[in-house]
């Protein structure tokens, strides 16, 4: 196995823009859901941005996503324009899918990520229908599976497991554990709660990181990547994380502590990331805060053209049922 | 022209289109190297290579969804699920994702994907090893389902499944396995959505699906000989429906009688009276009648022969029908 270097200032940099612009875009997605300029429901992936920003970084352009469902974070780093991203959401024309999947169901096939689905656990097949073509044309390419811990108590995570160590499929499983399936603590939903652990029976490695540490949770990404790349086969990354607001924008919440909330906030990444470039001298507070202000500028401009974009018409709504003959 | 058995019309489907096309690739329990359970898959390993022709484990949502992702990736993936009562494993893959993904991303995938499955009574093996399932994908939006009759049909309509962008849900009548018939020797394709005029006549129109074609084409010989001309549809697709053609054909008899395996309520047969209610009511000289299984589960051993329908309950529905019903 090649050696994981040590995260470069430019990776750094990059990765730390990732977050900002997911942290950034959240909380712009959650005041619009509040103020009632959203249709549906909005999953808010706050908290969470760690894994998807490095996504971004980590995997090269040959290689597919399965988005985890609720990281935004994954379509911005991967270079998802924002208002394309919030046009979908938005419901809008302009949006990712036309408007018509919505937040559950964004997907950007020619940035690599697709298989998102309102069904949970349902993106694993998917997932090794996207390693098994890069297998099948013997590509450089590898397939990333994100999905959150509630996932892993359906029975398509444990086929999906079997197969991708079986054939040995370029694909890495990549288990957002935020501690909670829906409202439903962990330990109501699983006898055994070390997510990692669960790779053993499919004969793939299985590794648990701290998901709030950008070194830790960097390095076993890159492993697990290398790993599929050079043909060694699937393995499961248990990242844990906590999500910030509930399960769905305006969930009570009533199901845990707000003192285990505020612990983990203590923790965000966000401001320490910051912090470790400025003391690195790979940039000063003032480029920082420059970044910054163009990441700002950017979402409001892409959430201005997002609403400023029609809803799509009727004739729209009717064709991509059925592909027809030469259609792509 | 050879003749041809309906189990080999479809391993040569496949040879023809996997030699064709490099994306096409084979999967499912048993089809490698055992050449299928029932032998329908037989040589494909030895000529196309465990790259392309894969064994896979008892997992038919992983294998069903594998397809679909690969499908929507630009491979034209052929899954196999041995028997078509286990399609409901499958299920999510199926109509959640194979179905929708093109719409939900609007437009950004197709899926060229064919899933395979054994249909349909015959075995005498009950109630999970024998339903027609073809009412339930033909009610999702995105699927294609395919029944073909014999094995001339099964040839060129697999291989026009294959070819089709859509996913397809592609029921081989497990009872017509053996039964062979004239196959021309050169290439063809029997486009999906195309209803097929199997017999033509004056008196009365069956619109006869799958296994039912066979059934129909007992009854049009034994009315032959009463004076009876029964024309003969074979519908091909429950989805798309040729309406044109059944259309053509009621305006003509005035009579119709809907053939097919499936129990009646929510079936193909109730699809087609709505058509003929909506679009030539007043054509009709006599009500339409259904000949469908009962509406139970399909029992075991011969007490199946109870329940599915046959060549007699067609000969009795058209009596009936041209009694005015």
């Amino acid at each position: 196995m090649s050696e994981i270097h040590a995260i470069d200032g430019n990776t750094l940099t990059e990765i730390y823009r990732n977050f900002y612009l997911a942290r950034r875009f959240e909380e712009i997605l959650s005041d619009m859901f509040r103020r009632g300029e959203i249709d549906g429901w909005l999953h808010s992936g706050i908290g969470q941005e760690l894994v998807g920003s490095i996504l971004g970084v980590a995997l090269t352009s040959q290689d597919y996503i399965v988005p985890y469902h609720r990281s935004k974070a994954t379509f911005l780093s991967r270079g998802v324009p924002p208002h394309a991203l919030i046009a979908e959401i938005l419901g809008r024309q302009s949006g990712l899918c036309g408007g018509v999947g919505g937040e559950a169901h964004a997907a950007d096939v020619s940035r690599g990520i697709f298989g998102s689905t309102g069904v949970i656990g349902a993106g694993f097949p998917l997932a090794l229908g996207a390693a098994f073509k890069q297998f099948y044309q013997a590509t450089e390419g590898i397939a990333v599976c994100g999905f959150g811990d509630g996932a892993t108590t359906r029975g398509s995570f444990h086929e999906c497991m079997n197969l991708a160590a079986l054939w040995n499929l370029p694909l890495v499983f990549i288990c957002e554990n935020n501690l909670y399936s829906e409202m439903t603590p962990l330990r109501k939903e699983m006898k055994e709660t070390r997510i990692a652990k669960k790779a053993d029976a499919y004969g793939m490695p299985g590794v648990a990181v701290d998901g709030y540490d950008l070194d830790t949770t960097y390095r076993a990404l890159q492993e697990a990547f290398v790993r599929a790349r050079s043909g060694q086969g699937p393995s499961l990354v248990e990242v844990k994380t906590y999500r910030w607001h509930g399960h769905y924008e305006g969930d009570p919440e009533e199901y845990r502590d707000k003192g285990e909330v505020d612990s983990w906030q203590k923790r965000d990444p966000l401001p320490v990331l910051r912090q470790r470039i400025q003391d690195e001298g790979i940039l000063d507070a003032f480029n920082l805060d420059q970044s910054e202000k163009d990441i700002e500028e950017l979402l409001s401009q892409a959430v201005a053209s997002a609403k400023a974009s029609p809803f799509p018409t009727r004739e729209n709504l009717l064709i991509n049922v059925y592909a027809q003959e030469g259609s792509m | 022209m050879s003749q041809l058995s309906y189990r080999r019309a479809i391993t040569q489907a496949i040879d023809e289109e996997m030699a064709r096309n490099p994306d096409v690739f084979l999967i499912g329990e048993d089809v490698a190297e055992s050449g299928g359970a029932f032998g329908l898959t037989r040589g494909l390993l030895a000529r196309y290579g465990d790259r392309r022709v894969r064994d896979t484990p008892i997992s038919e949502e992983a294998i069903v969804g594998l397809g679909v992702g690969a499908a929507a990736l630009g491979l034209r993936p052929i899954v196999e699920i041995m028997f078509m009562d286990f399609m409901y494993l499958a299920m999510d893959q199926i109509a959640n994702h194979a179905a929708k993904m093109r719409y939900m991303y609007g437009g950004q995938v197709q899926i060229p994907l064919v899933v395979r499955t054994l249909s349909g009574g015959g075995f005498r093996a009950g109630m999970h090893h024998s339903q027609s399932l073809e009412s339930l994908f033909g009610h999702i939006p995105g699927l294609k389902v395919v029944m073909p009759s014999d094995a001339y049909e099964a040839k060129g309509l697999l291989k026009s499944s294959i070819r089709d962008p859509n996913p397809v849900i592609f029921m081989e009548q497990k009872s017509l396995l053996g039964a062979k018939v004239s196959v021309p020797d050169d290439e063809y394709l029997i486009p999906l959505g195309l209803a097929h005029v199997q017999r033509p006549g004056s008196d009365v129109t069956v619109v006869a699906i799958g296994i039912m074609v066979q059934h129909a084409r007992l009854a049009a010989e034994e009315l032959f000989k009463e004076g009876i001309e029964v024309e003969v549809v074979d519908a091909r697709t429950a989805m798309p429906i040729d309406s044109e053609t059944i259309l053509a054909s009621v305006k003509k008899t005035h009579r119709l009688i809907v053939a097919h395996e499936a129990p009646a309520p929510f079936g193909f047969g109730a699809e087609i009276a709505a058509l003929i209610a909506e679009k030539a009511l007043y054509y009709l000289d006599a009500p339409i009648i259904r000949v469908t299984s009962q509406f139970t589960p399909v029992p075991v051993g011969r007490s199946e022969d109870y329940i599915l329908p046959g060549a007699k309950d067609i000969v009795d529905a058209v009596h009936r029908s041209l009694k005015g019903g």
